[in-house]
């Protein structure tokens, strides 16, 4: 038997498959106290989830828009790269805009991966918030192009309502109904979030991604 | 005739099919496969990686990749002249048919070729009750001659021509539409919109064909491009193995930590030379 083994390389220039993931976050007054310390502890937990999965972490690309106000705190970087943010709760609820703007960035991400010839997993928005929108009707429209990426299969929705949440607005933004959390276990919720898009990030063409029951945060 | 006998004077072959880790992980069997054909002169090759989401892709891959392959196999040994037992009349002054068969009839066998592999993923479907896209599988076949080329190709994977001095170019790239993880089957309904045919007059020193799983190490995402570093040490290297170890060594090759850390996915690559 030949022993030989050639001296091969791979194509430089091919990048892995990215999973992108929006995490949208509620940060108005309400949230504050115990809410948003569980929050930010539950970041803590997600970062060590991504990084202890050695595919995830490379392919799992995070960015963070919070409100109110709405902005993008933190523009999309590998999960090898995240930092957890320590978020303070202040501000009023402009739903519709922090949808929007994750909306945004996804499609400019998307664009950029075009041009760079990266394949990409479908990316995915995960909404938490606690509170009613404030920014009276714009979350409709924000739910009109969520719905409409939906059917195109663009993006994967999700969304969490918080103790004070207004779920019958959650329940519009998409086909995918809306999780209540149990208490503040967003610990439990972001270790299922990180298995959830390591399971996706090594998908291959055809295979139905089988998402673990999202169990013991929320009650289904 | 046309024999699935890898070695022979005229072609050097070295076929592998191995599981991806990703789907030993998943329960999931080796839904790639390969079946390869030649008769001397012509070459004719197919790979099918079986989609994770059906039941029995790995059925479906192996039935294709044999049904597509025999189908033109069968075409080329009906060309040849019947064997005469006594002769009526003299000689025919005409040349002998050759094994070059006209351009047209050539084209409609390989795309009927496509639509009898499909047609055998139904009937497997239906005698064990199942449904066609249980069976859902991509495929990729080429026909190598001596001085032209057919490839067709309906999914992901890529087929790249091997040319003098070692050089590579992509004939065929993958179809992977928006997301990585998405492609398109065989047994979808509008297949034949999906299915791409090249025929080109040129003479090709070999072929290699490969399924997705070892797409990310060689073709280029953005120009599908055939990456020279991979191919060109695999093809010298070949040349320089024992007949009959190369299938086995291919193999080792794929299952080596480089590979299985680029893709978790099922590989399959079959590389096959012209020796003469």
């Amino acid at each position: 038997m030949t022993n030989t083994v050639p001296e091969v390389s791979f194509d430089p220039t091919n990048p892995d498959p990215r999973c992108a993931c929006v995490l949208v976050l509620d940060t108005s007054g309400s949230m504050q106290g115990e809410k948003i310390d569980q929050l930010n502890q539950g970041l803590i937990a997600f970062r060590d989830s991504l990084q202890s999965d050695s595919v995830a972490q490379s392919r799992v690309e995070i960015a963070i828009v919070t409100f109110g106000p709405a902005q993008l705190l933190q523009d999309f970087s590998s999960a090898s790269q995240f930092t957890p943010p320590t978020l303070t709760a202040s501000g009023d609820t402009p739903l519709g805009a922090a949808l929007q703007q994750a909306l945004d960035i996804i499609t400019m991400r998307k664009k950029l991966y075009r041009d760079n010839g990266t394949p990409y997993y479908r990316p995915w928005i995960f909404l938490i918030t606690d509170g009613a929108p404030t920014d009276n009707d714009a979350w409709k429209n924000a739910a009109i192009r969520i719905k409409d990426e939906e059917s195109r299969k663009g993006v994967a929705f999700f969304s969490v309502g918080v103790e004070g949440a207004d779920m019958d607005v959650l329940k519009q933004l998409s086909t995918r109904p809306p999780l209540p959390l149990k208490g503040y276990s967003f610990r439990e919720m972001f270790v299922w979030l990180s298995a959830s898009l390591g399971k996706v990030s090594q998908s291959q063409p055809g295979q139905q991604v089988p998402l673990t029951p999202p169990e013991g945060w929320t009650t289904v | 005739m046309f024999t699935q006998n890898g070695q022979s004077m005229n072609w050097r072959i070295a076929k592998a099919s191995i599981i991806g880790t990703g789907h030993i992980g998943a329960n999931l069997p080796c839904q790639d496969n390969h079946y390869v054909m030649q008769n001397g002169d012509i070459l004719i090759v197919a790979v099918s990686d079986g989609l994770g989401s059906a039941a029995h892709s790995e059925i479906g891959s192996k039935i294709a990749s044999e049904q597509a392959v025999t189908h033109i196999a069968n075409y080329f040994d009906s060309l040849k002249p019947p064997k005469k037992r006594f002769q009526w009349w003299p000689w025919p002054a005409k040349p002998l048919p050759t094994t070059q068969p006209g351009a047209n009839t050539l084209e409609n066998v390989c795309r009927t070729a496509f639509t009898v592999a499909r047609d055998a993923l139904s009937a497997r479907a239906t005698s064990n009750h199942k449904e066609l896209r249980d069976f859902a599988c991509t495929l990729l076949v080429a026909v190598v001659m001596p001085n032209d080329w057919v490839v067709m190709h309906i999914g992901d994977g890529a087929v790249v021509g091997i040319y003098d001095n070692d050089v590579t170019h992509t004939l065929s790239t993958p179809d992977n539409g928006e997301f990585i993880n998405v492609t398109m089957p065989l047994t979808s309904n509008d297949y034949l919109a999906h299915l791409r045919f090249s025929h080109k007059e040129e003479a090709l020193r070999g072929v290699a064909l490969l399924s997705d799983g070892v797409q990310p190490m060689c073709i280029n995402y953005k120009t599908g491009e055939a990456y020279d570093g991979f191919f060109r040490p695999i093809i010298q290297w070949l040349r320089t193995l024992d007949l009959a170890d190369t299938d086995m060594s291919l193999q080792k090759l794929l299952d080596t930590p480089r590979f299985r850390q680029k893709s978790d996915d099922d590989m399959t690559l079959v590389l096959a030379l012209r020796e003469h």
